[in-house]
């Protein structure tokens, strides 16, 4: 990443741990570390996707640095300021510039409020213009994303996916944000409607200069809008690169064994494909010993059994988290 | 074409519908599919274009009513499943034809081990004892490679993992007699990648050494790519192309066909680009579909005939068929 452009994101040893009942008898107490310890910055102007199976922590990384969730430790800082140290007040303010979109258009709105009460709820809360500018903010939001304005009187079940989804946008839009979080916003639409929102999503980066936090757990979609791209596995990150060099230079095993698994859009290519990962990921409850991927990979020795390797530098720009990879065995 | 007696399963000019309170949508309209012991056909379309139901009229899965078959035939070994009775079909549905569905959780009964239901397949259709059930239970964990098969046919549904889950439900789909035809709807739709991986290649393994056919549903090209033999593409409840799987991908020649391929971040040809080619608008609402072809209103090949009259088959070779007024404007691009 160019040293030039600047940090919006900081984020620092982060870590989001959740209390929950144990499945045992005992009924016991345990943490789940969803996130635990993630350190990355989010430059103005990138798509930093983020890529993982479920149970990685992405979405809760996500969410953590909206600040849905509170923090378990460790620092987020927008534009240099500490998220987590203000009162919910000066957070609000805050938040005007960021905004999330939601993977599932049918739960993340309201059913029971028309569209434009939706789209418009964002400036109602921080009371921005008159109630006569705000019909038309809405209107145009609308128009920004493909939606007819003429339909803002309709309730959410009147739209399909992909335009529920559009809905979704524009209410992430209409306080002009900078920054914004996807978090599998297209994920639950069919392929040729997920096509139009990756367009979309594009096209109001290039019109406004978002810089998005893309969170997908499906690898093709990632590889396509993101400029970097960082691999979660069980709470921390394990490789983070260029676009470019992460599709053609993955070095972790984990990362490695996603790129292999991903179906390939070419029949000819199922032939002699070698799978290198087998067995299921393990419960973020208690994870493995050591590095985490250890189980399953194929290239373990004794060190990754007992350690778990820190993310470090192999080329400029690109990390990863693997002893192997930095020949420290 | 096939041989006769090559073939296991046909479906001839389908017609479904339902009744719904605004209006009867017709969910399946004329369709015709064959399948040929041996071969992986794949149905993909996008939500709603029918090739659940499609499939689930084969066993007759599909609630009827609301459900009801207009017109039709599906010939299975020579028998037209429509005009079974009911425990006739219930018979075939647990020897002959089996069926794994998207979401193991909710297929698979949570307060029943695993083992014992498919025990059950065993003792219900084959009248083993419940000793001989179980051991066979175990052996086809084994083929499914679930490890510590002793151990795990005594899990609930809740104690395996989503994966685990689905490979228990092709093992039980697995407990016929004499395995034909597998019904795969969306079989790893709701798995992780990594995992769906293993799933793919376990159902590639499985066909090798059983003579079985595969009728798989998905909306995902990815794995019609990794899967098929031939492809159905649907839409809209209708049948828009067919032909073999390198066919659908190197020579699509409907432009819905084109129009998924090139919504496919994965495409080759958008290496380094910003924009994916979308296919525009959203499907029809299907209580309000004429007569016409019902791509017509997203279609950039369109012309004034499509609206009105869906178009006749076009045979382009023994494996590759087109149903579009104007697939030769796709060929040329």
């Amino acid at each position: 990443m160019p040293m030039s452009a600047s940090k919006i994101i900081e984020v620092t040893d982060l870590k989001k741990y959740f209390t929950i009942k144990s499945e045992g008898a005992n009924e016991s107490k345990v943490l789940l570390k969803a996130v635990d310890g993630v350190s990355l910055d989010v430059f103005e102007g990138e798509i930093l996707g983020v890529v993982g199976e479920s149970g990685c922590g992405k979405s809760t990384l996500g969410k953590t640095i909206m600040r849905l969730h509170d923090k378990t430790d460790g620092q987020v800082l927008y534009r240099g300021k500490d998220l987590f140290a203000k009162d919910p007040e000066a957070m609000k303010a805050m938040t005007l510039k960021m905004q999330m979109v939601f993977q599932d258009p049918y739960s993340s709105l309201n059913p029971r409020k028309k569209v434009s009460k939706i789209i418009g709820q964002p400036l109602d809360i921080h009371n921005i213009g008159t109630p006569e500018e705000r019909i038309d903010r809405v209107a145009q939001l609308m128009d920004e994303v493909g939606l007819n304005p003429r339909f803002r009187l309709r309730y959410p079940h009147q739209f399909s996916g992909g335009q529920r989804q559009r809905i979704g946008i524009a209410r992430a839009l209409a306080l002009n944000p900078e920054f914004i979080v996807c978090d599998e916003a297209v994920s639950a639409l069919d392929v040729s409607v997920q096509a139009q929102i990756l367009n979309l999503l594009l096209d109001l980066q290039e019109k406004y200069g978002f810089t998005y936090l893309f969170i997908a757990h499906d690898l093709a979609v990632v590889e396509f809008i993101a400029t970097r791209i960082l691999v979660m596995y069980l709470g921390r990150i394990v490789e983070i690169a260029d676009k470019q060099e992460l599709v053609g230079n993955h070095v972790h095993p984990y990362t490695q064994a996603l790129f292999e698994a991903f179906p390939a859009t070419d029949p000819r290519a199922r032939v002699g494909k070698k799978r290198i990962v087998m067995g299921d990921v393990p419960s973020p409850i208690n994870p493995p010993t050591g590095c985490h991927f250890h189980p399953r990979c194929p290239y373990a020795v004794d060190k990754c059994r007992q350690q778990y390797p820190p993310l470090k530098e192999i080329s400029p720009g690109h990390s990863a988290a693997c002893w192997v990879v930095q020949n420290d065995i | 074409m096939a041989d006769k007696n090559d073939l296991l399963l046909s479906i001839e000019n389908l017609n479904f519908s339902f009744d719904t309170q605004r209006g009867v949508v017709n969910a399946v309209r004329d369709l015709s599919i064959t399948i040929r012991k041996g071969e992986t056909l794949t149905l993909v379309g996008e939500s709603g274009c029918g090739k659940s139901v499609t499939a689930h009229s084969i066993n007759q899965l599909n609630p009827m009513p609301p459900g009801r078959v207009d017109s039709g035939s599906i010939l299975f070994r020579g028998r037209d499943l429509l005009k079974l009775k009911k425990g006739e079909i219930e018979k075939l549905r647990g020897t002959q034809i089996s069926m794994i569905f998207q979401e193991p959780m909710t297929a698979l009964n949570p307060v029943f081990t695993v083992g014992s239901q498919i025990a059950d397949v065993f003792m219900t259709h084959q009248n083993v004892s419940k000793d001989e059930a179980m051991k066979r239970a175990i052996d086809l964990f084994k083929l499914v490679k679930i490890p510590a098969p002793e151990r795990r046919i005594h899990a609930y549904p809740h104690q395996l993992s989503g994966g685990m889950r689905q490979r228990a439900m092709i093992a039980m789909a697995l407990a016929s007699p004499e395995p034909g035809l597998m019904i795969a709807d969306e079989p790893t739709t709701a798995l992780d990648v990594t995992i769906q991986a293993q799933i793919l290649d376990l159902l590639n393994d499985l066909k090798k050494q059983i003579e079985m056919s595969i009728l798989l549903i998905t909306h995902d090209m990815g794995v019609v790519a990794e899967m098929a033999d031939r492809v159905v593409v649907m839409y809209a409840g209708r049948k828009v192309e067919e032909a073999d799987v390198f066919a659908i991908f190197e020579e699509p020649k409907h432009p819905y066909t084109l129009g998924l391929l090139n919504s496919l971040p994965s495409n080759t040809k958008y290496k380094g680009a910003r924009r994916l080619e979308a296919i525009t608008g959203t499907v029809p609402d299907m209580r309000t579909i004429g007569e016409g072809c019902p791509f017509e209103n997203r279609c950039t090949f369109a012309s004034e005939i499509c609206g009105r009259e869906f178009p006749t088959e076009t045979v382009l070779n023994e494996l590759h068929s087109v149903w579009c007024h104007n697939y030769q404007k796709v060929q040329e691009g």
